[in-house]
């Protein structure tokens, strides 16, 4: 579905995409990766709208700079909001199914059909865009990437401002497109919204391909990444020293205002186990403890410093 | 290709006719009509000014702020609209949202600029002219050196005062295509050439695109297409004046018209149909460079690093 060799885009010299090579099969895929991590040039250059520096891309066996036959198999939605248009939702929908080469009438078939998929009702879809909640702007989106039936399908954070109905609503949509055995390329940088529409997904950080693999893969990269704890106590350099003669312990920063210290360890489950029994051996007070959150974005930090070869 | 821009084309050109646009349009058709009643009132008009005047007002300036308005920020539109990625994830989407565009500018501006033909002429002197038959071409060019020959047999018609204060001479005494007739060619041969050109410029310079068309048109195709120097050949305005003047057979008595015009630099010395070739080139140089361009940039719409 997508083979993509040392692929390099460089603007200036601000790299967007790093070296990057994956082949992929048909399935359905979740990009993942921070803000400004280069998925929206990869999935650019993935539609031929940006040209690689160096290195090549295929999609559909196809190299899709300047190729007019593979646009009308791929369907696409921007990241960005629509913006500056009174036309209606049909309209629009209608005009860009028509630019791919069918006749109006069949056009606006197609774009009744979508935006019934993406629940655009009768009443809305005859209303100006610019009158549109985030939620319907998406769904519009949405339903100009699939009224060809493409045979891949390339979203740029769809779920970017939406509300959970909305959200649970579009994951419906998206989990039913992949079990018609289409192919899907889905960015997001949360990696739950993903989590019940695609079997496999690729991490990126500054333009690099930092990790890729199923859910089950991920979830274990993100148990065995070091984690960083932060704990507020009167008794810092005590609770350091205990600290210290455990396993799982690889660093303890004390803070500049000596309040606390900075625990890192590589198993984090473990170590809150420990903890509460240290405490009551050695008498000792904690007021606050607090860890990284979950959040992919530490987990991408975590894993550019290994990428890096630091701890 | 072609459905991809027609069906551009129908869309936008439905998109163009909003409230505030078209009261904005119909205020630009209407303003050469109301000059012309406002010199109707104050002075005596000749065919030879009336004939600069209208060229100045209808494709000089209805057809040229229609297309100004209509052609040149159609890159930038889509690009800050975020409509960018949809045209170009379409087959051969760049070259059709191009000459959509193209075609609505065209179809605008010359609509622009009947209309003002058609108002101006039955509403103010302008009606006085005799209305003749066109000649064909072959007639017409053969009536190109009468502009340097002032000797040449005129009709003149008898003269009617409007009002008190308007006078009109010599309205009818062209010996080419009537004034309307010629206007007609202009501003059809303008909107034609002058998007072309806008576009072009829209394409180039997509950030901030008016502000350059417009610093353009006054240096390039006011200023130095006034110039009686060589570099006004390199301008439209060169080439659709000296075909304007040539189908109407006209000439020119103003002291300053007659000195201006009869400069060999000013008009084009080569026929109504080389005039006609060169125009036609320009425009389509234009809109194969723009279409080039289009084709092979990259945009950036929008992108986060």
């Amino acid at each position: 579905m997508l083979k993509i060799s040392n692929l390099t885009k460089l603007y200036g010299i601000v790299i967007g995409v790093n070296d990057m090579s994956v082949d992929l099969p048909k399935g359905a895929y979740g990009l993942l990766g921070p803000n400004g991590s280069g998925k929206t040039t990869l999935l650019n250059l993935i539609t031929g709208q940006l040209k690689p520096t160096v290195g090549q891309v295929e999609v559909l066996g196809e190299r899709p700079w300047k190729n007019n036959v593979l646009m009308k198999r791929i369907g696409f939605s921007s990241a960005l909001d629509i913006l500056q248009t009174k036309t209606t939702g049909l309209e629009w929908v209608t005009l860009y199914t028509e630019m791919l080469g069918f006749r109006h009438k069949v056009a606006v078939d197609m774009a009744h059909k979508a935006l019934d998929r993406v629940g655009l009702s009768g009443t809305d879809r005859e209303r100006g865009i610019d009158q549109y909640s985030r939620g319907m702007k998406q769904r519009c989106k949405i339903a100009q990437a699939i009224a060809h039936e493409p045979e891949l399908l390339l979203l740029d954070e769809p779920f970017a401002g939406l509300d959970p109905i909305a959200r649970f609503e579009l994951t419906t949509i998206l989990t039913n497109w992949v079990e018609e055995g289409r192919g899907l390329l889905i960015s997001s940088h949360i990696l739950h919204e993903l989590e019940s529409i695609c079997d496999s997904f690729l991490l990126m950080m500054t333009g690099r391909l930092l990790a890729s693999g199923t859910i089950q893969e991920i979830h274990k990269l993100m148990k065995n990444v070091p984690k960083k704890i932060w704990i507020r106590t009167p008794d810092a350099p005590q609770i350091a020293v205990t600290l210290q003669s455990l396993e799982h312990i690889i660093g303890i920063d004390f803070h500049e205002d000596q309040g606390g210290i900075d625990v890192r360890t590589t198993a984090p489950n473990d170590f809150y186990r420990a903890l509460p029994s240290i405490l009551i051996e050695q008498k000792l007070r904690i007021v606050e403890m607090e860890s990284d959150d979950d959040s992919l974005d530490s987990v991408f930090e975590k894993l550019l410093n290994l990428h890096r070869g630091e701890s | 290709m072609i459905s991809s821009s027609l069906t551009v084309f129908r869309y936008e050109l439905r998109k163009s006719f909003g409230i505030g646009t078209t009261i904005f349009w119909l205020f630009v058709i209407l303003f050469p009509t109301i000059l012309q009643l406002l010199i109707d009132k104050y002075f005596v008009t000749t065919l030879d000014l009336s004939a600069t005047i209208l060229a100045a007002m209808i494709p000089g300036a209805v057809c040229l702020i229609t297309i100004l308005v209509a052609m040149t920020p159609y890159l930038s539109a889509e690009l800050e609209g975020n409509l960018w990625p949809y045209v170009a994830t379409r087959p051969y989407g760049r070259t059709a949202i191009m000459f959509g565009k193209y075609l609505v500018a065209v179809t605008r501006s010359l609509i622009a600029g009947l209309l003002a033909i058609a108002i101006i002429f039955p509403s103010t002197s302008l009606n006085q002219l005799n209305i003749d038959f066109p000649q064909p071409f072959e007639t017409v060019d053969t009536l190109a050196p009468s502009v340097t020959a002032p000797d040449s047999e005129e009709t003149i018609t008898e003269n009617t005062e409007l009002s008190l204060n308007t006078k009109t001479e010599d309205l009818n005494a062209s010996q080419g295509y009537p004034l309307w007739l010629a206007l007609v060619c202009i501003v059809a041969l303008s909107s034609i050439c002058y998007s072309s050109l806008f576009c072009l410029l829209g394409t180039i310079m997509y950030k901030r695109p008016m502000i350059i068309a417009i610093i353009y048109t006054l240096i390039v195709e006011v200023i130095i297409s006034f110039l009686p120097v060589v570099a006004n050949g390199l301008t439209l305005n060169f080439y659709l004046r000296s075909i304007y003047v040539r189908i109407m057979g006209l000439e020119f008595e103003q002291p300053v018209l007659k000195a201006l015009f009869e400069n060999p630099n000013f008009l084009s010395q080569s026929s109504t149909s080389w005039d006609l070739i060169f125009v036609g080139l320009l425009t389509f140089s234009f809109l194969f460079a723009a279409n080039i361009l289009l084709r092979n940039r990259e945009y950036h719409v929008g992108e986060t690093l």
